[in-house]
């Protein structure tokens, strides 16, 4: 069963946002896990990664998040997370990600927290 | 293929020139099957039953005994007066049956009314009427046969009447014809020829001496066998909960159609017998995808023909030697019958019936009993190699075992028992070659195919042309040089395919699940096998992994303070990567326990180490608790894990408690530390505990639907007044039949810890 995903790329004030559609799983993991390396090595750290459209997040899904953390924050950048669905946003709460990255209702929230803490504080 | 081909030839030949001489019934005459039904409702009008729109069936039989006297006494023109054949049509109406008997030429040979058959009564006395009944089936006959005996009954009952036609000089072949009579109606009337000294009582006319021995035997072993084999196979299946949909339908399929015939009374015997055999060799088939490393290789091209998965040139090959063995596997018993060893012997193969069959090409692979060479080279023979090493010893039992199996299916008719073993072991040894040097297929091949071809040769030999057989045999073939073909095309574009051992490849696919079933149970091996008995509670615990190996687990822990730990943990990822960090999980909480009984300090040691040996993107989630036994207090914590299920049974009263505490191996930085937080439960009297991981709530039904909390929390509800062991049997019974057959995506792993000892 071949769940249907799609990532959307789009910049906003100077800031990479990621949109996410569909089933983040085992198997489409690889795909976002390639976009956040694509930008993290042209140098471009600071990331939104929009979910409204996301439905459905796995452990391997989450664990994209954390491989880029430590490098694109050791860079002066951050993961912004919004637009989380109510269930989707659960996972993450679950796993604590709520004290490891920003996770704000929307984009613009998103953008301005960049402007108030370019990095979060954990 | 040279050997195939020159065997193909031989058996050719030796069948144009032997066939004639040694099948018995190259001099019977043959009616046609159509022309009997007409005729057997004349007779059923002459005995006064008009039969008219009655529905038809018909089962032919062979007298061994007198075909055999026949066949020794060439020049006996008494015994060539009676035919051997014959055939027995049964109508039928509205659970009413007639029967009505022919010999091979279409004289009546057997009149049986019906039951409580009133019929016309045209005699005025039961004398007469029998003896118009004995005219009747004695024919021209009639002047030979003595004065008739007469069984005198009551009133109103049943009359027996004999007539008895004594063996004339130079014949050993008698005949006797019995009527019963009731109220001047004829219920049965039957002529029966007998030849040599046997006992006529017995002799029901389509006796098999020794065959039959053999054959119920046989038979019984088979079935009986195949039923065992196949109801482990699906209890084993239903256990592993492995998906083989496939057999477990034809099984169902073929249940359904028996139950159906046995209630409706259908009349369909030949249809039923070859779906009944067709499905039972399909279960087979499956049941040997279980069979050993060894022998696997023998059944791939069955399994893919039976799978109708796409064929390879080892398909083609097998089926293609199959046709070009089967002359020769054909010619065999009339060989045995012309060598010269055997006085007076002949062949009268299985299939002989097909003269009178409706459906000859469905009859004929009826007869063919592939399902018991599937046993003996499938299931027998691969058991004998792993039980007996020494090969001189294995040979010593195979062989003679063999021949007797074999011995009846070439079914060589002779006084001495010598020329059935022969033919056996000469079977025996063809159908060995076929089956070393190719696998199951040819063997099956080659025995269907040789069953057909006699079937052919007998009807052609009486003037039937039977298409089906022989479109059958070319199907057979051009499929075999297609496969054959198209596998030589696959084998140039595909380097693995062009590889001589792809079924070694195979079977080295075979070895490597076999592993994964043996690392399956080691790591099922790793977690409690029972769960600590603590006085005043119950616990237990179960853990089904999605895949053959997973990422969950759950543990007990002793704690230095005496407290009880109760762990459950769930790794990110499935299979084997996540199996390895759960391994690494479960030992570091078993060595960090040993040091500390405080319950943060104890997760933040495991999430330091694992931190340190995980690659960033595996984190592992756990929820601990720790539970004071005597004071009733659970000491709890949730790093990044669901929930824990606290059912309060007294408060009517269910919390999910959830602490905060990020998930194990993200983090080595004091934020760890920080958000870890501790929930302290006090536990009553019928509490219940639910650790577990998020394979339950995540489990998805076929419409995407996921179980969630809330059918959790209230399947937790509903087992208020259980045992811990029955909580987590009830609970996991509803997440069953949530899932309705869906399979599992995720590891499902369950803890309920129920307070007061039980009920």
């Amino acid at each position: 069963m071949a769940n249907p995903f799609s990532i959307h790329k789009s910049e906003e004030q100077g800031l990479v946002v990621l949109s996410l559609e569909g089933y983040l799983d085992a198997h489409t993991a690889p795909e976002f896990e390639k976009a956040v390396e694509t930008e993290y090595e042209a140098g471009r750290v600071r990331l939104v990664v929009e979910c409204s459209r996301l439905t459905y997040i796995s452990s391997a899904g989450l664990g994209v998040f954390m491989s880029f953390i430590d490098e694109i924050r050791g860079a002066g950048g951050d993961i912004k997370i919004c637009g989380l669905a109510p269930k989707v946003f659960q996972v993450f709460d679950i796993l604590g990600f709520s004290a490891l990255f920003d996770i704000v209702p929307d984009l613009p929230a998103a953008v301005q927290r960049y402007e108030d803490a370019p990095v979060k504080e954990t | 293929m040279r050997v195939p081909l020159i065997a193909g030839l031989v058996g050719a030949g030796l069948l144009l020139a032997l066939f004639g001489k040694y099948w018995p019934a190259t001099s019977w005459t043959v009616l046609p099957r159509a022309e009997l039904v007409a005729k057997a409702k004349l007779v059923s009008a002459h005995f006064g039953l008009d039969a008219s729109d009655w529905k038809a069936s018909t089962s032919p039989s062979i007298s061994q005994s007198l075909a055999h006297y026949q066949q020794a006494n060439p020049n006996d023109a008494n015994a060539r007066a009676v035919s051997p054949l014959s055939l027995r049509i049964k109508l039928s109406k509205n659970g009413k049956t007639a029967e009505v008997g022919f010999d091979s030429a279409g004289l009546p040979v057997y009149w049986r009314a019906p039951e409580e058959f009133k019929g016309q009564q045209k005699f005025p006395s039961d004398d007469a009427a029998a003896d118009a009944a004995f005219r009747y089936m004695a024919g021209p006959q009639a002047a030979n046969f003595e004065a008739r005996e007469r069984s005198m009954g009551d009133e109103d009952r049943e009359e027996d009447y004999t007539w008895n036609m004594p063996a004339p000089p130079h014949s050993d072949v008698r005949q006797r014809i019995k009527v019963v009579t009731q109220k001047a109606v004829v219920q049965t009337a039957e002529r029966k020829a007998y030849a040599g000294s046997g006992d006529e009582d017995s002799d029901t006319g389509d006796d098999a001496g020794y065959w039959d021995v053999f054959s119920g035997i046989y038979g019984l072993l088979c079935s009986g066998g195949a039923v065992i084999i196949i109801g482990i196979y699906v209890l084993w299946l239903v256990r592993r909960t492995v998906n083989h949909k496939f057999p477990i339908r034809m099984a169902g399929v073929c249940l359904a159609i028996m139950i159906a015939r046995v209630v409706g009374d259908w009349d369909f015997g030949t249809l039923f017998t070859a779906f009944f055999t067709g499905a039972m060799f399909v279960c087979l088939t499956a049941v040997g995808r279980g069979i050993s490393v060894t022998a696997r290789p023998k059944w791939m091209s069955l399994e893919q023909t039976c799978l109708l998965a796409p064929v390879g040139k080892s398909t083609g090959e097998s089926l293609l030697a199959g046709l070009l063995f089967s002359p020769l596997l054909a010619a065999l018993p009339f060989l045995v019958a012309a060598c010269g060893l055997f006085h007076s012997s002949w062949v009268l193969p299985h299939n002989a019936e097909v003269l009178y069959s409706r459906w000859p090409m469905l009859d004929t692979v009826n007869a063919a009993k592939f399902a018991y060479l599937l046993g003996f080279f499938g299931f027998g023979m691969p058991a004998f190699a792993r039980m007996i090493r020494k090969r001189w010893l294995r040979w010593m039992i195979v062989l003679p075992v063999g021949a007797l199996f074999f011995a009846d299916m070439t079914r060589v008719i002779s006084g001495a028992i010598g020329a059935p073993l022969t033919a056996g072991a000469a079977t025996m040894a063809v159908l060995w070659y076929v089956y070393a040097h190719f696998d199951l297929l040819a063997v099956l091949t080659v025995q269907v195919s040789s069953a057909l071809l006699l079937s052919a040769i007998m009807l052609g030999q009486k003037g039937q042309i039977s298409w089906g057989i022989f479109i059958v045999l070319a199907v057979l073939a051009v499929v075999a040089w297609w496969c054959r073909k198209r596998g030589e095309a696959v084998a140039e574009g595909d380097p693995l395919a062009a590889n001589p051992a792809i079924s070694g490849f195979r079977a080295e696919r075979e070895k490597l699940k076999a592993e994964f079933s043996l690392a399956r149970r080691a790591q099922q091996d790793m977690l409690p096998q029972t769960p600590p008995e603590i006085p005043g509670y119950t616990i237990a615990a179960s853990c089904t992994p999605s895949l053959e190996v997973g990422g969950d687990l759950y543990d007990f822990l002793k704690l230095p303070d005496g407290r009880i730990g109760i762990g459950v943990a769930d790794v990110s990822g499935k299979g084997v990567p996540a199996a390895l960090y759960m391994t690494l999980t479960k030992g570091l909480l078993a060595s960090v326990s040993r040091d500390s009984s405080n319950v943060s300090q104890v997760v933040e040691e495991v999430n330091r180490h694992l931190h340190s040996v995980t690659r960033k993107k595996v984190f592992v989630t756990m929820a601990l608790g720790f539970l004071d036994a005597e004071k009733r207090v659970l000491e709890c914590v949730r790093a990044g894990h669901n929930p824990v299920v606290w059912r309060q049974t007294a408060k009517e009263a269910t919390t999910l408690v959830a602490p905060g505490g990020l998930g194990l191996g993200i983090t080595a930085g004091r934020v760890f530390g920080t958000q870890l937080k501790v929930a302290e439960m006090a536990l009553e009297d019928g509490d219940a505990v639910v650790f577990y991981s998020d394979g339950i709530p995540e489990a998805m039904n076929k419409d995407l639907e996921q179980f969630g909390e809330e059918r959790l929390v209230s399947a937790v509800e509903r087992t208020d007044r259980m045992d811990a062991a029955a909580a987590r049997d009830s609970i996991l019974g509803e997440v069953h039949d949530f899932l309705d057959g869906v399979h599992q995506q995720d590891d499902i792993t369950l803890v309920v810890l129920r307070v007061g000892s039980s009920n």
